[in-house]
């Protein structure tokens, strides 16, 4: 689990990293549904736009994939009823993976 | 040598700035970097930086285009003319060549594209620093004046007066543009970056202070005149 952010940072520093992720990450999501719910494309692409620097910290090949969608405003993807879902699976799972992350630590 | 472990007493005293809206950019980069023995200072936009920059002079910006009010390329031609020996370096997640030649053709020192390996930026960052090139040290004679813009100094008689931060800023800026009208708007956008307003009169202030380092009489200015209604004018040599 965050095999590429325990390479990078090690694995104490990686779980100080997640514990910000955490509530970051949440924001992102609430802003995130807001803005696709809302049909502002423009903001849900700024805030897709921002995430993506960080979003392939999570070991997640589905994230970095949504948040491009979400950049380039496909709108004809980002309409489909499943799409927030999908996107809010995504974020459920990553916050749960940190979770056992942070909490497998002595 | 190793690149990316350089000896701790070789490098602990570097100071980056990182100049982004990504709070997770800041986090992950300062884990790094700290990591690496470099110490990470951050700030969500560009606004902070002329403060930061009277306060002390990182080894080097590490400047975000996309950023919230001014963007980098704004920030990074503000840099160039203040604080002209601090490398930058933009990040962006946009890939365009046109803005990466538009940041380059500006001054910065490298690009790099988001999402990056901070590892990248760690190589990148130390090869600019490497290669920094000795700098010769410029000074301007304004009568019997000699300004020295690196050193923050004047020297007259065989004196030193030392100048602050913001009045070496604005000093330089003067020069740059010797003998032309400034207007306080223009003043305030290159030293400050952001517009003038009216109440506020530190640029007045910081002209009345150099006005007595450079022996200036402050009723009948040689050097630097005031333009009824129009601004400032510094003329070098009276």
């Amino acid at each position: 689990m965050f095999t590429t952010l325990t390479e990078m940072l090690g694995k104490e520093a990686a779980q100080r990293f997640l514990t910000v992720a955490q509530t970051q990450l949440q924001q992102y999501q609430y802003d995130l549904q807001a803005g696709l719910q809302q049909q502002d494309w423009h903001t849900a692409a700024i805030i897709a736009h921002k995430l993506s620097a960080t979003a392939h910290l999570y070991d997640s090949s589905t994230l970095p994939d949504l948040l491009a969608l979400i950049s380039s405003q496909n709108t004809e993807v980002l309409q489909q009823a499943n799409f927030i879902d999908k996107l809010n699976q995504e974020f459920q799972q990553i916050t749960s993976n940190i979770y056992l992350f942070i909490d497998d630590y002595p | 040598m190793n690149l990316i472990n350089p000896p701790i007493n070789a490098i602990s005293n570097r100071q980056i700035l990182l100049v982004d809206d990504d709070l997770l950019l800041h986090k992950l980069l300062a884990e790094y970097l700290l990591g690496h023995h470099y110490h990470l200072h951050t700030l969500p936009n560009g606004e902070g930086i002329s403060n930061f920059c009277q306060h002390q002079q990182p080894d080097i910006i590490l400047l975000d285009i996309m950023m919230p009010g001014e963007d980098g390329i704004h920030w990074l031609k503000w840099l160039k003319a203040n604080h002209p020996t601090i490398p930058v370096m933009l990040l962006s997640a946009k890939k365009s060549a046109q803005e990466r030649l538009q940041g380059l053709e500006v001054g910065a020192d490298d690009y790099l594209t988001k999402p990056f390996h901070p590892k990248e930026l760690l190589i990148r960052m130390h090869n600019i620093m490497r290669h920094q090139p000795v700098k010769h040290i410029q000074t301007i004679k304004i009568g019997s004046n000699v300004f020295d813009p690196e050193q923050e100094k004047l020297e007259r008689d065989n004196t030193i007066i030392k100048l602050t931060a913001q009045e070496t800023s604005l000093l330089r800026f003067l020069c740059q543009n010797a003998g032309q009208i400034l207007t306080r708007d223009a003043i305030s956008h290159a030293i400050n970056g952001n517009d003038y307003h009216p109440l506020n009169r530190s640029i007045d202030m910081t002209i009345n202070r150099l006005r007595k380092k450079l022996g200036d009489d402050a009723h009948s200015p040689q050097y630097l005149r005031t333009i009824w209604r129009k601004g400032y004018r510094l003329t070098l040599n009276t």
